[in-house]
């Protein structure tokens, strides 16, 4: 597949929260319930339980500022962030469970907002707990994860 | 081989623990029969049995690019010979309840399997000509393999 002309801050921003949910589930292994595997998009076919996905859902962009020859932008990345505790159709669906996992992974990835090279987690909403995910089969949780970055583009 | 044919075949050897493991399963299942027995000569010589019967089916259920998902059900037969209808009944009922049982243990039946469900039982039916009762039970198994195998 063919590299994004400059750099790619929608797979970077992905990528940065792929990491951090890397580390969370070492220092959350101890935690009950607990995540023990981590997905970079939601089409898992050899999905393992209990696992968290996260994928891009929309891009929006702002001008926030022009001087001279610069642009100043602001990235606002939607990214949408699951949690995965049985597989469909005949795994148990345990609204409980699902609850209790993405709250404290919630927390937790608040707790760990600045993702480095200037990528920020602003925010994370609309958080439901009674889903069934076709791209993967499975029952879980699902929140939406929002992640700001701000660029300045030199113009050509 | 296929992956799928060699899930079913370690269903068929996992299966013995229901005969080995007095403590856990009550049915006294003596054997696991391959399909293609004489099921009368086989009762005849002991009971109760059990049959894994490969029904054919299979669906993909996720693509991901670098893996794919199937599921497939799959018949566990139990055949019970007996001159009393009511302890037909009960012997097929316990049979029944060790197939759960031995679903929810998680059995043994390869690294490529991702669950493995108890869907249903089918009604008993019994012959009184030749004194044998029998039922299955629906067990659906989903697994992955690496796009390239099969």
């Amino acid at each position: 597949m063919a590299e994004v002309y400059g750099t790619a801050y929608y797979e970077t921003a992905r990528d940065k929260i792929v990491a951090l949910l890397n580390t969370l589930k070492t220092a959350m292994a101890a935690d009950d319930p607990t995540f023990s595997y981590v997905y970079d998009k939601h089409a898992i076919a050899n999905l393992q339980l209990n696992g968290v996905s996260v994928a891009i859902s929309v891009a929006e962009t702002e001008a926030t500022g022009w001087s001279g020859s610069t642009k100043a932008v602001l990235h606002l990345m939607t990214f949408t962030l699951r949690v995965h505790t049985a597989y469909a159709p005949y795994g148990i669906r345990d609204d409980q469970k699902n609850g209790r996992l993405m709250n404290s992974l919630i927390n937790k990835m608040k707790q760990n907002a600045n993702l480095g090279d200037q990528y920020i987690l602003w925010d994370i909403d609309s958080i439901s707990f009674n889903e069934e995910f076709s791209e993967s089969e499975s029952y879980g949780a699902e929140a939406m994860l929002y992640v700001k970055r701000a660029v300045v583009h030199t113009q050509d | 081989m296929s992956v799928r044919s060699t899930i079913i075949a370690a269903m068929h050897t996992d299966l013995l623990t229901l005969k080995t493991d007095t403590a856990t399963y009550s049915a006294g299942i003596k054997r696991v029969i391959d399909h293609n027995e004489n099921i009368e000569v086989a009762l005849k010589a002991e009971t109760p049995l059990l049959m894994v019967f490969d029904t054919g089916n299979e669906e993909v259920r996720v693509r991901d690019g670098t893996y794919t998902r199937y599921g497939f059900d799959v018949e566990i037969w139990g055949f019970v010979r007996n001159k009393s209808w009511t302890a037909t009944l009960a012997s097929l009922s316990t049979i029944a309840a060790d197939i759960k049982e031995w679903v929810q243990g998680g059995p043994s039946i390869g690294a490529a399997v991702l669950e493995i469900h108890y869907v249903a039982t089918d009604t008993h039916q019994y012959d009184e000509k030749s004194l044998r009762g029998q039922m299955k039970c629906t067990i659906h198994i989903q697994y992955y393999v690496t796009d390239g195998t099969y």
